[in-house]
């Protein structure tokens, strides 16, 4: 019995250009119906970021599959077969540089976009942001607080701000590691015990924690016994209920 | 009698004579120097420790049906809960089941070895096991703690007093990698066979001499680390005491290690791949440079990247380099998936048990490998890190790519080892039960991740329930499904078929052993000479063997 592997390998390759299509088409359909809400301009960077690799590594993973498991099924054999493949070693030596030049391809671009790219984007974006409202975040075992010190407010247990506006949250942690992380927003900063770091977001859309769970303060770095309830409420307001709130606060 | 500690080691340092006994079950169960003792040894650890720590997965499951915990009385107890699971399946699972039950069996013969250059080196290690695995496991009882498996300060301090166990533990079965992996060393520079070269060694021994070269280097860094937290709890010294940079360095000194240990668990895994499909397809192995290059380019990049666990700790010009190095681990792994491919590619591909499991774990690993594109992507992990996505990404890689080899290279030797064969119908019945709900189990994982539940936590809010709810019941299927290999196994030592010496058709020289092998593995009076290719499948390919008469008489 002799094989055609050239007719085997066009198989190959109809499948792929069947299977691509339908696969990215679900990868857009899955962002556009199932992805969870995003609520800041940071957000829109690391989801653009995931989005993109989605649709490259469901690309790569059909690529890698499909001649492997073809192979399994095609070029079966009963079991107690004893007759070897025959094929010589040398065969097929341009598909290794096709290999090795996708690979690095691949890469290449995932590293520069969205990877420095993103990466770019949020330092600009941080770099821009001149004189943003400042927020003061203290995570402790197992509570947040949140102080505006131009506003004068302390120690709110409620993460109330403006939309549209960059904000910049100065975090700090007197115990152990926590991390600040509003899903919706989509991006997070650890907390290094004695260190203070500190992150931009510009929320985009006037949520809070009662209308999408999303919105919430999450500690996301294991703190200890309370670390899973370490939540505080967010309210993501117009510029005007904002300054209402920040005069109810002050006496 | 006795359990060999006095005849074998102590009585000879005095000036009397060695007497052991490696015969009969009774090696299994003393301090014996005999690498396939001490192998079983290892396998048997690494099964049980495998039940143990997956109990406890199904208890973290049954928990996280309720968004308000079902399982535990108290949210302590998860911690402590899914710490320990964590930390036997890393250390006594993950980096022992392969290298230390597989590779001290095998890698002897493999390279046309009688025996290992330090036998009571190896025989002591596995020997580590126990204790350890026992100490983690009752750590419980003196206090517990709940700062994960990876025990970083200062919460690990502050917690629970049974991190003591957990460092002591972590770092005895650190010993026992490293103590298995100079042995590993030695042994393949000293034992080989004759004309077993550079470029005749099996693909398995490149695989376990890397991931050994890995764990030389890199195990005393971790191993400090661990010892210096617990001077830091018991003596009073003051390694991690202050905040700020001493925390990031424990963890800089964590990652140091259990970046490249992920290789170690992995490497041996990729080698055992290409012996698999060699076998099961009859097919010359393809790219054999490009897998060596594989496993050279991963030893000398793995050990740069650690800081991508940091992505959210640091925010400066590290992340881009380490972002680049990190993706740049995907061309080396690329090689084992096209070495893999080229052979199978117009092979005569026979779907045993052992291969079915292969490429399944070629499925899984690749699913594990390209999320950790999401994870090495500073943007997109700024958002994942520390969420279900990870757990998702490294149990796909671990369990579905690692352990998922070892159970294809458990089936692969199993008549090599005992002599008979094990049920194909079962073992292929478990397969695919195991590669379905694996599946369903982890690949939820990523999607509550993406949806915003982190991980280490015992509560959730109620709209990650559905999620949540079909993960744990794939999740229980998947564990009652590892009654199957296990029932299979242990029948089939007693009642499976009588196997032949070598039933897969393996040209390597661990199927010239016989079936079981003997004590010193080959029978005396010959000794194998390696003279060609092993994995040369082409028609009239010489044979890789020939024996010539010993030199010296037995
Ligand atoms: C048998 C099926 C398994 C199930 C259902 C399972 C389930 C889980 C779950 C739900 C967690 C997350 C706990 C949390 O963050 O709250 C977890 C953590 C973990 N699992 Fe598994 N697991 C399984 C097998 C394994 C295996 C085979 C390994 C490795 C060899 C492993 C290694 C780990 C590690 C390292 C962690 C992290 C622990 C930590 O956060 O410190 N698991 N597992
Ligand atoms: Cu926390
Ligand atoms: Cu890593």
């Amino acid at each position: 019995m002799k094989r055609n592997l050239w007719r085997d390998f066009i198989n190959v390759v109809i499948i792929w250009a069947i299977l691509i299509p339908i696969a990215q088409t679900f990868v857009f359909w899955s962002i556009d119906h199932l992805w969870p809400a995003v609520g800041s301009l940071q957000g829109e960077i690391t989801k653009d970021a995931l989005t993109f690799i989605y649709h490259v590594t469901v690309m790569v993973f059909i690529l890698v599959t499909v001649p492997f498991v073809y192979a399994a099924i095609v070029h079966r054999v009963p079991l107690d077969d004893k007759q070897s493949a025959q094929i010589h070693t040398h065969a097929f030596s341009p598909f290794t540089f096709v290999w090795l030049g996708v690979s690095i391809m691949i890469n290449t671009v995932v590293f520069v976009y969205p990877g420095m790219v993103g990466l770019e984007q949020l330092w600009n974006i941080s770099a821009d942001a001149k004189d943003p409202l400042v927020v003061d975040v203290t995570g402790q075992q197992w509570q947040w607080s949140f102080s505006y010190p131009k506003q004068g407010i302390m120690n709110s247990p409620v993460l109330e701000v403006p939309v549209d506006q960059p904000i910049k949250f100065i975090v700090k942690s007197d115990d152990v590691m926590h991390s600040f992380w509003v899903p919706i927003w989509g991006i997070k900063q650890a907390l290094v015990p004695g260190m203070t770091r500190s992150i931009v977001i510009t929320p985009t859309e006037e949520v809070t924690t009662d209308q999408n769970p999303l919105a919430r303060v999450q500690c996301s770095w294991d703190c200890g016994l309370g670390h899973a309830q370490m939540r505080a409420v967010v309210k993501v307001v117009s510029d005007k209920e904002f300054k209402a709130w920040v005069a109810s606060q002050s006496f | 009698m006795g359990i060999g500690v006095w005849e074998g080691w102590v009585k000879p340092s005095f000036g009397g004579e060695e007497t052991w006994i490696n015969k009969g079950v009774g090696r299994y169960f003393r301090f014996g120097t005999e690498a396939k003792a001490t192998a079983t040894r290892y396998t048997i650890f690494a099964i049980a420790t495998f039940f143990i720590a997956g109990m406890l997965a199904m208890a973290i499951r049954i928990d996280l049906l309720s968004p308000h915990g079902m399982f535990f009385a108290n949210k302590e107890q998860y911690n402590e809960a899914f710490s320990i699971h964590g930390t036997l399946m890393l250390l006594a699972v993950a980096a022992l089941a392969i290298l230390g039950g597989i590779g001290n069996f095998m890698l002897p013969p493999m390279i046309g070895a009688r025996q290992v250059v330090y036998p009571k080196l190896m025989g002591i290690s596995s020997w580590f096991v126990p204790p350890a695995v026992i100490a983690v496991a009752m750590s419980p009882m003196v206090g517990g703690y709940e700062s994960g498996w990876m025990g970083f300060p200062p919460l690990s301090t502050l917690g629970g007093t049974g991190i003591i166990f957990y460092f002591m533990g972590g770092a005895t079965l650190l010993l026992s990698s490293w103590a298995g992996a100079i042995n590993f060393v030695a042994t393949m520079v000293f034992m080989r066979a004759k004309g077993m070269t550079l470029s005749r060694v099996p693909m398995f021994v490149y695989g376990i001499a890397s991931a050994s070269v890995l764990l030389i280097i890199f195990v005393p860094y971790t191993a400090s680390a661990f010892l210096f937290n617990l001077f830091d709890m018991v003596v009073g010294t003051q390694f991690y005491a202050l905040k700020g940079g001493l925390t990031l360095a424990y963890q800089d000194m964590f990652w140091w290690l259990f970046h490249p240990e992920v290789y170690v668990f992995v490497l041996p895994a990729w080698a055992l791949w290409l012996e698999i499909i060699v076998v099961f397809s009859r097919r010359s192995l393809f790219g054999r440079g490009w897998a060596a290059a594989g496993f050279v380019g991963i030893v000398a990049i793995s050990g740069a990247v650690g800081v991508h666990h940091f992505f959210t700790q640091v925010g400066d010009v590290r992340l881009p380099i380490i972002m680049g190095l990190t993706e740049m681990v995907s061309v080396p792994t690329g090689f084992f998936y096209l070495a893999a491919i080229g052979t199978l590619w117009g092979g005569r591909i026979r779907l045993t048990s052992p291969m079915l499991l292969v490429l399944m774990s070629m499925v899984n690993f690749l699913i594990g490998g390209l999320t950790g594109v999401f994870n090495s992507d500073v943007p997109a992990n700024l958002q994942i890190h520390n969420t279900f996505f990870v757990i998702g990404h490294f149990h796909y890689t671990i369990l579905g790519g690692m352990l998922f080899t070892w159970i294809a290279a458990l089936y692969y030797y199993f008549p090599k080892v005992t002599g008979r064969m094990v049920n194909e119908f079962w073992a292929k019945f478990h397969a695919w039960w195991f590669f379905i709900f694996f599946n369903f189990t982890f690949f939820g994982m990523y999607i509550v991740g993406i949806d915003g539940m982190n991980r280490r936590i015992a509560t959730y809010l109620p709209y990650l329930q559905p999620m949540n709810e079909w993960i744990s019941i794939n999740a229980f299927l998947l564990g009652a499904g590892f009654l199957i290999p296990l029932v299979n196994l242990v029948y089939s030592y007693y009642r499976g078929p009588i196997a032949s010496t070598n039933p897969w058709g393996g040209k390597t020289l661990e199927w010239q052993m016989p079936s079981p092998p003997p004590y010193e593995n080959f029978p005396f009076g010959k000794d194998p000479v390696v003279v060609a290719d092993f994995y040369n499948y082409e028609e009239n390919a010489p044979d890789p063997v020939i024996w010539v008469e010993s030199k010296q008489s037995t």
